[in-house]
């Protein structure tokens, strides 16, 4: 991981051979398209993330899901469909910035934008069918970092350490 | 905290973020662009000078600071109404 901090540094190492998931789902914490395009500017398919199951802005972690459909990897290889390996890392980026503390109000928000990919890792194939995405930040003044992982039968696929602008309220 | 102060922190910062500026002579009225600081490079003296210094300017009104001087001054405003 490039130019992080050590308890960033920890949090990937970590992040690589434990779950990020919570022992239990918060109850309410769902979160809709609608809901989720109030906080970031990505519209429909560039946003990665088809729901947000579990939002929890103690822990600053959020766990979203996402249906891969086979044909939309058609050619991401023939005979072997795979969601690419950063659309994992920006769908990763997408749930750390859903964590942030934001108002709601569309209007009055400077939404977070992707700044940089610290490090990443691919251990397995992410296959058609569902993903879940687990995406914990970390503060750093006007940026955000976030740790997170794609998941798939609750096996670590992927994992992520990314950095962006934080959005604000004017 | 004194204007000076603060001058010495963005300073520090940019010495440490921008390649090439280590014990070069820094004054308010250059901008970080003139000593070859690239947009995202901008933004990290900014934030980490802001931690430093306990202060928070918001994004949208940063963006108008055109060189080191009005930095400063948005500094020096949003400490004062910090106190």
């Amino acid at each position: 991981v490039i130019d992080a901090t050590p308890e960033v540094e920890r949090a990937f190492k970590d992040a690589r051979h434990q779950p990020l998931l919570p022992a239990r789902l918060t109850p309410g914490s769902g979160w809709g398209r609608d809901r989720m395009e109030s906080v970031l500017p990505q519209r429909g398919s560039y946003l990665l993330l088809d729901a947000v199951i579990h939002r929890d802005e103690r822990a600053r972690l959020v766990v979203a899901t996402r249906h891969i459909a086979a044909e939309t990897l058609d050619g991401h290889f023939p005979g072997t469909p795979l969601w690419p390996g950063v659309q994992q890392v920006e769908a990763i980026a997408q749930a750390g910035a859903l964590g942030l503390p934001a108002d709601g109000s569309d209007a009055e928000t400077e939404r977070p934008m992707l700044t940089g990919i610290l490090g990443a890792v691919f251990l397995r194939g992410v296959r058609p069918g569902t993903v879940t995405i687990a995406s914990r930040w970390f503060d750093d003044g006007l940026f955000f970092i976030a740790v997170g992982q794609c998941l798939q039968a609750d096996r670590i696929c992927s994992v992520a350490a990314v950095k962006g602008l934080r959005g604000e309220v004017r | 905290m004194t204007r000076e102060e603060m001058f010495t922190a963005v300073k520090g910062h940019i010495q440490r973020i921008v390649e090439g500026t280590a014990g070069k002579t820094i004054t308010e009225d250059m901008s970080m662009t003139d000593l070859g600081a690239d947009s995202l490079e901008i933004v990290e003296v900014v934030s980490r000078s802001m931690k430093e210094l306990r202060i928070r300017v918001p994004r949208t009104e940063l963006s108008s600071a055109k060189n080191l001087k009005e930095l400063l001054d948005l500094f020096e405003r949003a400490s004062a109404a910090a106190s």
